[in-house]
């Protein structure tokens, strides 16, 4: 004869007090702290890196179709980034053992704040330095369209639309780095506010 | 969270955690995860616990609502011809009982909300307490434990002597 569901439950749980558990992290939040920071240093090793290849990519395509100084000047470029982003890096340091989580998780928002901020100016600058030499030669050297729209516009006009390109552009940089860090870390940063949000709540207690 | 407090307040009811979080989990990882995080969601809700029922109450509830919302949002639901019998050994915290291995297995076929209606009856709380840890009307209870210990004897047909 079958057992009944009711039967086996029963035969199952004769010594609930048995019943093996999983250790519980009584230090929740340190681990959590962890786990945040790290993630958040991986992305960014990660988002730095990607400049790396990125180099080499414009160095040869540039250099290999186009002109060898577009490719050197972009990918010196993004070796500055990179350079720029390994600082940052390296410049963290772990959650000592021990060490106090809150104040540790509040440092490490106000430096990634300020790297965020820093990095919004060095895209606003950096998006019409990057691109303006590249439209340079394309309309130029690679075709006579920029005489032509000298010579249409004249030098004051020219150099007004050049401007003018030049802020579009910044601002063009400005808002994708911001969409960019959104996509790779808002999903982080949201972590870490939580657990701040948390902690100061529990102190509070 | 401090030790005394796992200690007086959770270890009690470690069997409540254990048999619902082992429902609704696939894997020891996961089954880690699940109780971790039950653990930490009585921690931070003891305030709001007004003993307005009892505290084991309390931890059916918690242990609930934590399990169905992390369920909803890792939307990892194998399929369901998946688990039986391969699931028994995904998990190191296994309870060492074939038949009731079995039994679980076939409990993580039900909808979520039915896998908390019959952990609660097999753990012989009242039509009542059941609506009172849910939180629904204790009237179409008992039709509905009717229906999902059909489908139980329906997935275990066979496999249990």
């Amino acid at each position: 004869m079958e057992k009944s569901i009711e039967d086996l439950w029963k035969e199952g749980f004769k010594n609930p007090e048995k019943l093996a558990t999983p250790k519980v992290d009584e230090d929740f939040y340190r681990q959590k702290s962890m786990l945040i920071t790290e993630g958040m240093r991986k992305t960014q090793k990660w988002d730095t890196y990607l400049a790396l290849p990125l180099a080499v990519v414009f160095q040869v395509a540039f250099a290999h179709y186009y002109t060898w100084w577009l490719g050197t000047y972009t990918a010196a470029l993004m070796l500055l980034l990179f350079f720029a982003g390994y600082r940052h890096i390296k410049k963290q340091k772990p959650l000592a053992v021990g060490g106090d989580v809150y104040h540790y998780l509040i440092q490490y928002r106000n430096k990634l704040k300020r790297f965020i901020r820093r990095w919004t100016v060095y895209m606003a600058i950096g998006t019409p330095v990057f691109v303006l030499p590249t439209y340079y030669f394309f309309f130029f050297e690679w075709s006579d369209k920029g005489p032509k729209i000298l010579e249409k516009l004249g030098p004051t006009s020219f150099a007004f639309f050049v401007v003018g390109v030049a802020i579009l552009l910044s601002v063009f940089g400005t808002i994708a780095y911001r969409l960019s860090v959104l996509a790779l870390y808002g999903g982080k940063l949201r972590k870490l506010n939580q657990a701040i949000a948390d902690m100061e709540g529990l102190a509070k207690e | 969270m401090s030790g005394d407090f796992y200690h007086t307040y959770i270890a009690p009811h470690k069997g409540i955690l254990v048999k619902i979080c082992r429902a609704y989990t696939h894997s020891q990882a996961d089954f880690e995860d699940y109780f971790q995080e039950v653990c930490l969601q009585l921690w931070k809700s003891r305030e709001a616990f007004q003993e307005r029922s009892a505290w084991s109450t309390w931890v059916y509830r918690v242990t609930l609502n934590v399990c169905l919302s992390l369920q909803r949002k890792s939307k990892k639901e194998p399929a369901t011809a998946e688990l039986l019998p391969d699931d028994l050994t995904t998990h190191s915290y296994a309870f060492q009982n074939e038949e009731l291995e079995l039994l679980y297995a076939a409990i993580r076929q039900l909808k979520e909300v039915d896998r908390a209606l019959i952990l609660l009856y097999l753990d012989e709380k009242s039509h009542a307490e059941i609506a009172e840890i849910l939180g629904t009307n204790p009237n179409n209870i008992g039709v509905r434990l009717l229906r999902i210990k059909e489908r139980l004897k329906k997935l275990l047909d066979g496999k249990i002597n």
